[in-house]
């Protein structure tokens, strides 16, 4: 049973349409929300905390429908983007009082242990005030980790973050999925992305765009040869090797080496060792250039 | 003062009552486009204001582009543009009038700043809407009209505060390849104020680390990071068990997980062996790269150091 | 032997800028004119324009139309021929008085207007980076509305004061009268500026949001009024009237034109006293002039106290 399943959701507002007919099913995991901004990302998270409501179309949570189940609250933690916290109270006050708010039994242990998990345990009782953004952002974070959910929306959640906090922060976001919960994370630094997620969903103009892995996705994009960067002992004669035996559709010599289009990833692949045994010339280095984020990315989004 | 350093200090320091923000930092930064890197709270938004001359030194000083803090801060900022990280545009002006306003206020003609405004805000990619209210833009634009009001006056170098913050991917990479021209095609020094490491590697050629107030690190990327690894890394598809056995016949130190290859680099020759073994295996290698260290690994690194030798954060 | 035709394609990167720069005056000269010119809604939206056209309107028409009736009737004209014989310092210092409320409202929307904006949106810094020293925004702010609201103060007064001048009939006997008179206005378009634009620039500093800096303004202006008037009915204390921000700067252009109590009866109801029955009497200038430093002063220093903090 997948965590969440959308169905046919949409959401308007008078003319507006922010988020259009969207439908996919996420298992437990790491997933990147991605798109340009105003594509609906916010609106499609809102959605999903339970926030908003689709004008048309259906949720589902854990199996259940989202709309008036108050239960399923329990099971979500939402971290949303804008900083809205309390400034005159201390970190633990903060989360103490959020505990409440959740009705969590035992407030005091849920808002030590939260503060654990997000390295803030030295700095809790200092008023937030005087907190850094970096800790105001983890602060965030750590509220919605009090209820120890099972599903954890966070919208730019390395904000503000300094590079240590961000590496702690993508460890985090790793652990909770090895705990086997599920996190939607929604940021615009795509490389950071690409560390914390397996999957992907790409929105634009509030309709999704791509779904899944993002090396399958690039793999299915076909009209666009993939580039791989080699860099060999002797690239022209490796090229001219490589364009003979046609294993590649494009040759190309760079400063960093030679970059080769191909268009049948598996041929390539497959013949590479072979050839290189044969020519006598050293491969050192096999890079995909366009297997990333970014570049799925720029193809994708117009 | 060496015509390519664009700046240097010389232990300077900057003290609130008993707080230490900057302490006896001591540099001499090399033309190019540098990365100014360092916790929340090390003490860069100090540092930029002792450069920008709006702030004195309770000791040391500082020299940017020759000209010294706090002597000649007023020329230095003719020279200076500034891109601030928080939002800090008035939003009921249009873009060209605030534009053409800043170049006025930095010393412009009124005909060269509106002549400038226009072509400043070509090169950021600002069209129509220049005559539009600032408050009528999204994020990527008013970030780009920011950096606009800190070209307009045409200056030597420009101080960027997280250059990308709110910004889309596609605007990010607008805003980096702007930056990247910024310094090689219009020859401006340019330092770059971030958290993400990998846009510096991307823009930068050096990079500042400052932490507790104190200069600890400074250099070239090359230098700093410089060795590549000795781990070789690669992501394979097929008979993946039978290609690792027959390495480790070869002696060849090597870790699997799943596709994801880790082998010991210690001569040219590994490489030989590899695409022997993967030929005759059926072995496809689809992704080979010596391990380098990352500017987020130097930089984690550097700052666990410090702690465990009793430096507090 | 033709030449080879020939074609050129011109750069369209970047063009350095190899002109001279301006100075910090040029700078501050900028500022000035440019936040002037905005004081008076060059550059922003109807709304203004049509508020600050509509301020305008209320306290130069009566001035032009006073003017006007001066110059054409003669001197032996009907009711209004009172007024119009009026020495000059009195007309003068009385239309004056006139323009209080008008004043306050348009000293109120230019200053939250110049001021609160840029803080609410945080621009500072951007003016901080430029070449400029870091008191220079404020001094310009200051002086654009100085200046805006000295000319609004000094140009009706001055076109009744001219056409005066031009019916006067024995201009060679009070030809000094006139000079000083004219110093007069100018002095006291100057005191009037720099006493309301202090007030709402304190106010404005107080808050980031223009309607409460311009409502606060108004509010304050006319509350200081009112309660001086009920102080003064309750406890008949000659200096309860200092309470009165209008009072404290309109005692001074009292005195300065030589206006008492009984020449605002001789315009209202000539020979009839009751008018002035209720009225408190006219303090002795000086305290007029300290109060009116004090109140300055203390608005200077609550600009000066909230700009501080906006620098570090």
């Amino acid at each position: 049973m997948s965590v969440i399943s959308v169905k046919g959701v949409s959401k308007w507002y008078g003319q507006v349409v922010a988020v259009s007919d969207i439908s996919f099913e996420l298992e437990p995991g790491v997933i990147g929300l991605l798109g340009p901004n105003g594509a609906g990302k916010t609106t499609l998270l809102k959605m999903l905390g339970g926030l908003l409501w689709p004008s048309k179309g259906e949720i589902q949570l854990f199996g259940q429908s989202i709309q008036n189940n108050a239960a399923l609250y329990k099971k979500i933690g939402f971290c949303p983007e804008p900083d809205a916290l309390y400034d005159f109270m201390t970190g633990q006050e903060f989360l103490e009082l959020n505990a409440e708010l959740l009705h969590l039994t035992d407030r005091k242990s849920a808002a030590l242990k939260a503060l654990e998990f997000v390295d803030l345990t030295k700095q809790k009782d200092k008023k937030i005030s005087a907190y850094s953004r970096g800790m105001r952002q983890r602060t965030k974070l750590a509220q919605s980790l009090l209820h120890d959910p099972q599903l954890l929306l966070l919208d730019e959640p390395l904000k503000g973050a300094d590079p240590t906090q961000r590496r702690a922060i993508i460890e985090l976001v790793k652990k909770l999925s090895e705990a086997g919960k599920t996190v939607l994370v929604s940021s615009h630094v795509l490389y950071e992305v690409e560390r914390m997620a397996d999957s992907i969903i790409l929105i634009n103009r509030g309709r999704l765009v791509a779904l899944g892995d993002f090396h399958a996705i690039r793999e299915s994009m076909d009209g666009k040869p993939h580039k791989v960067l080699l860099n060999v002992s002797d690239p022209p004669k490796f090229g001219a090797l490589l364009t003979e035996r046609a294993v590649v559709s494009g040759v190309n010599v760079s400063p960093d080496g030679l970059v080769v289009e191909i268009s049948d990833s598996d041929k390539f692949y497959g013949h590479l060792p072979k050839l290189a045994v044969e020519s006598g010339v050293l491969v050192r280095k096999i890079v995909n250039l366009d297997d990333d984020l970014e570049s799925i990315f720029k193809y994708l989004v117009k | 003062m060496n015509s390519s350093t664009m700046i240097e200090t010389q232990g300077l320091t900057k003290r609130y009552g008993a707080a230490t923000a900057l302490d006896a930092v001591t540099m001499t930064v090399p033309d190019g486009s540098i990365g100014l890197l360092g916790e929340n709270g090390a003490g860069k938004t100090t540092l930029i204001k002792l450069l920008l001359g709006l702030l004195i030194p309770t000791e040391g000083s500082a020299r940017v582009l020759g000209l010294d803090t706090s002597r000649d801060s007023l020329e230095l900022r003719r020279r200076v543009g500034y891109m601030p990280e928080d939002e800090c545009l008035p939003l009921d002006v249009t873009c060209m009038d605030f534009v053409t306003r800043m170049g006025m206020i930095s010393g412009l003609p009124k005909s060269s700043s509106i002549q400038r405004t226009h072509d400043v805000l070509h090169l950021v990619g600002i069209g129509e809407e220049r005559f539009r209210p600032l408050g009528t833009y999204s994020t990527g634009m008013k970030q780009k009209a920011k950096l606009a009001q800190a070209l307009v006056h045409d200056p030597k170098l420009v101080l960027l505060d997280e250059p990308t913050v709110g910004m889309d991917p596609k605007g990010r990479e607008e805003m980096l390849d702007l930056i990247k021209d910024i310094r090689q095609k219009m020859g401006l020094k340019v330092l770059v104020s971030t958290h993400l490491l990998g846009d510096v590697e991307r823009i930068c050629d050096s990079v500042i680390i400052i932490r507790g107030g104190q200069l600890v690190a400074q250099g070239t990327l090359k230098e700093l990071l410089g060795e590549l690894a000795e781990s070789l890394h690669l992501r394979v598809a097929g008979p993946i068990e039978t290609f690792v056995e027959r390495l480790r016949k070869e002696n060849l130190k090597i870790e699997s997980v799943g596709n994801q290859l880790t082998i010991r680099y210690e001569s040219d020759a590994v490489y030989e062996l590899l695409m022997k073994t993967a030929a005759e295996t059926g072995v496809q290698i689809r992704r080979m790269e010596r391990e380098t260290l990352t500017l987020e690994d130097f930089f984690v690194k550097l700052h666990a150091k410090e702690e465990t030798d009793g430096v507090r954060a | 032997m033709a030449s080879a035709p020939k074609g050129v394609i011109y750069d369209q990167g970047y063009r350095p800028y190899d002109g001279r720069y301006g100075g910090r005056n040029y700078a501050l000269w900028t500022m000035v004119w440019t936040d002037f010119q905005r004081a008076f809604g060059i550059g922003k939206s109807w709304k203004y324009k049509l508020a600050v056209g509509l301020l305008l309107f209320f306290m130069f028409l009566p001035a032009l139309f006073l003017s006007f009736v001066i110059l054409l009737l003669s001197s032996n004209a009907g009711a209004g021929g009172a007024f119009i014989k009026l020495p000059v310092n009195e007309l003068l210092g009385t239309y004056f008085g006139w323009t209080n409320n008008w004043l306050l409202f348009l000293c109120a929307m230019i200053a939250a207007d110049q001021l609160c904006n840029d803080r609410r949106y945080r621009v500072l810094p951007l003016y901080l980076a430029r070449p400029i020293q870091n008191y220079d925004y404020l001094l310009a702010k200051s002086l654009a509305i100085f200046a805006a609201l000295a000319i609004v103060c000094l140009l009706p007064s001055f076109s009744i004061y001219f056409v005066k001048f031009l019916k006067e009939e024995n201009l060679g006997q009070v030809w000094d009268v006139y000079a000083q008179n004219f110093g007069l206005l100018l002095l006291t378009s100057g005191l009037y500026a720099v006493f309301y634009g202090a007030f709402a620039m304190a106010i404005a500093s107080l808050t980031t949001s223009r309607g409460y800096a311009t409502g606060g303004t108004i509010l304050v202006g006319m509350l200081s009024g009112l309660i001086a008037v009920l102080l003064y009915s309750a406890s008949k204390n000659q200096y309860t009237v200092l309470l009165d921000l209008s009072s404290v700067v309109g005692g001074l252009k009292n005195a300065l034109f030589g206006i008492t109590n009984s020449s605002i009866e001789e315009i209202f109801s000539p020979g009839s006293s009751a008018q002035t029955a209720n009225l408190p009497p006219t303090l002795d200038p000086w305290v007029y002039g300290l109060v009116y430093v004090g109140i300055v002063i203390a608005c200077i220093s609550i600009v000066y106290s909230v700009y501080k903090r906006e620098y570090k």
